[in-house]
């Protein structure tokens, strides 16, 4: 089967700063991937280019064939920042609007999730804590049946307990053949269910290698990592 | 994919409950003046009782028209809305013309509910008043077709709500767009975009000017058209019959050539350079 | 079966080796039927695709065998169990005259000191 995602001479600017310079990278189907690097070195930006919600890029990104914007879309689910939301809604209207908008959302699905993360439908959106609103954003995500699943960051001031409850998730919910990308600027909890490492620094990728690979040469992936930023302080 | 008819639907819903909220709110106002005024008034046959409500609801669907341009650039920059699969255009259509429609809504609400205050005027009314005013109505008539009058002035306010769409969306993109591009970042990328943004601001309403005084001219109008306006002024002053209908029709097409101009403008905008807010 | 895994090992290899001694040493029976394999890849918190190769090793050498529809099962073949058995004491043996070398106490006394320590316990 060919790659989900296929990213070739990737070129990003904002305020006249170059944030992704030349940027390649292949995924295949049915990996789990974690995409790394320091904090502010693209690893948003790069999802948002994936996920078409940033635009004037040079270069081809291609995810399940498709290079258009909106067939992208179609086959991949990115972490949803909620903010079609208003504090007051309640989780089961977050839900209705999906199911208007997303032909692949699964409901009983959601509803599965949901429980798995010790949510309720009838929670407003102001009463969740930071990891219990992580975990809903993942429900969204996991409750859609695609080929490509994008979790930007997915762990930031997540409490111990939600980041196992999300990594369960993943494990549990993840369609054989879909790939899931994880960015995220720390390691320790998600080193042990990657597939494959991909390293963004000084504005390209500069390593992508599969975790066993890396543990065959005796080092952790958190070690790996850290060699890269040796002498940078 | 999201079809038009998904992505109309659910941006429909949810600019239709802020409407109902918004509504409610007016009609409250509204009511309070109509109670106040007829009661001091005695429910007088000179109508003050209505004329209080009716400008607190011609003021409310101005700031209305407003408050949904900026909830459908909202819709625009939210990252939930950008990510679902929907072309741009799709996107656009589907977001203008929910505003539009919820905007007709809040309008037809605003007229049923000045009907309803109108109540203790028909009371009053006698058998004579009422046939004066269907002899007022058929006299004017005869001048020229209501029906078709009212309709045409009908596709005007909508073509004048989407032409405004439009217009403000495409400032807000061009605004973002170019301070993408400029290298200021923070705090003094705000007010790099206010003064994008006013500049802009000036720059479209000069084109907008000299683009309706041509017109005018080309319609064998005297007046000038005033600064800053998006709609076009009645070119001649004529009143009689079919000549006023064709100079409204005229009117119509060339406002609807300009809705479309600006909305191809906004899909261009939107569709190369627009991003969604990052937070 | 919940376990705690070295970063620095591929995980799969660790995988493999605990089912190995779970079979060698009798807590997984001939013929038992393994939990499928995204259960034991929740179990344990790891991919999906390193419990696959850690059970593929496994049924390379023949410890486990697929039944199609099924599911994974623990072999029945006596003699190579026991033999897993044979391999595992040899592998701590080795490990344990290492360790003894490394706080000098060479092959020729390893004997005698085990004797003696076995001698005391009973005591």
């Amino acid at each position: 089967m060919s790659d989900v995602l296929k990213i070739a001479g990737l070129s990003y600017r904002m305020n006249r700063k170059e944030i992704l310079a030349d940027v390649d990278l292949e995924v295949a189907y049915g990996k789990i991937v974690a995409l790394v690097g320091a904090n502010g070195a693209g690893k948003t930006t790069l999802m948002r280019v994936i996920a078409g919600v940033a635009k004037n890029y040079q270069g081809t990104v291609t995810v399940a064939g498709e290079s258009s914007e909106a067939g992208r879309k179609a086959h991949l689910s990115m972490t949803d920042n909620l903010s079609a939301f208003a504090d007051g809604r309640r989780i089961r209207e977050v839900k209705s609007f999906y199911e208007d908008v997303f032909a692949d959302f699964d409901s009983q699905q959601f509803d599965q999730l949901l429980e798995f993360m010790n949510l309720n439908a009838e929670d407003k959106l102001s009463s969740l804590s930071k990891g219990m609103r992580e975990k809903l954003i993942i429900a969204l995500a996991f409750a859609r049946k695609t080929d490509l699943y994008l979790l930007d960051e997915p762990f930031n001031g997540v409490d111990a307990m939600s980041r196992k409850k999300i990594i369960k998730s993943l494990l549990l919910w993840k369609p054989d053949e879909a790939t899931i990308i994880i960015s995220d600027h720390v390691l320790d909890e998600i080193a042990p269910v990657l597939d494959e490492v991909v390293l963004l620094k000084d504005k390209h990728i500069i390593k992508h290698k599969s975790a066993d690979e890396i543990r065959e040469g005796h080092a952790s992936i958190e070690e790996w990592y850290e060699s890269f930023y040796e002498g940078e302080e | 994919m999201t079809d038009f008819k998904q992505a109309y639907g659910a941006m429909f819903k949810v600019q239709a409950k802020k409407m109902m909220l918004d509504y409610g709110i007016c009609a409250l106002i509204a009511g309070v003046t109509w109670l106040a005024v007829g009661v001091s008034t005695h429910w007088s046959m000179n109508a003050t009782f209505i004329g209080f409500p009716m400008i607190v609801f011609i003021l409310a669907a101005f700031i209305y028209k407003y408050l949904l341009v900026f909830r459908s650039w909202k819709i625009s920059r939210s990252q939930t809305w950008r990510l679902l699969p929907v072309k741009s255009g799709s996107f656009v259509l589907a977001n203008s013309l929910s505003a539009l429609v919820n905007y007709l809504c809040f309008i037809f609400l605003a007229l049923a509910t000045v009907a309803v205050f109108s109540i203790p005027l028909w009371m009053q009314m006698s058998g004579q008043d009422y046939a004066n005013m269907f002899k007022g109505i058929a006299e004017a008539n005869r001048q020229v077709n209501l029906t078709a009058t009212l309709l045409i002035l009908l596709l005007l306010l909508m073509a004048n709500f989407l032409g405004d769409v439009y217009y403000w969306l495409f400032l807000a993109d061009s605004m973002e767009a170019l301070a993408d591009r400029l290298p200021f970042s923070g705090k003094s990328a705000k007010a790099v975009k206010a003064g994008i943004f006013v500049l802009l601001l000036a720059f479209f309403a000069f084109i907008n000017n000299q683009f309706a005084n041509a017109l005018v001219k080309l319609m064998g109008g005297k007046h000038e058209v005033s600064l800053f306006s998006e709609v076009f002024a009645p070119a001649s002053g004529h009143f009689s019959g079919n000549d006023f209908l064709i100079d409204l029709l005229l009117i119509l097409a060339l406002q609807l050539a300009y809705v479309l101009l600006l909305g191809a403008l906004q899909w261009l905008v939107f569709n190369k350079f627009t991003e969604a807010k990052r937070s | 079966m919940s376990m705690e895994f070295k970063d620095n090992i591929p995980i799969y290899l660790q995988i493999q080796d605990y089912l190995f001694r779970q079979i060698a040493t009798g807590k997984m029976r001939p013929g038992d039927k393994l939990p499928s394999v995204r259960a034991l890849a929740v179990e344990l918190t790891v991919n999906v695709n390193t419990v696959q190769r850690a059970l593929r090793e496994l049924s390379d050498k023949g410890y486990i065998y697929t039944k199609r529809g099924e599911g994974n099962f623990v072999t029945d073949n006596e003699d190579l169990i026991a033999d897993s058995q044979e391999r595992l004491v040899n592998r701590e043996l080795a490990e344990f005259v290492v360790r003894m070398k490394e706080l000098g106490i060479g092959e020729d006394q390893l004997v005698a000191v085990l004797e003696r320590y076995l001698q005391e316990q009973i005591s």
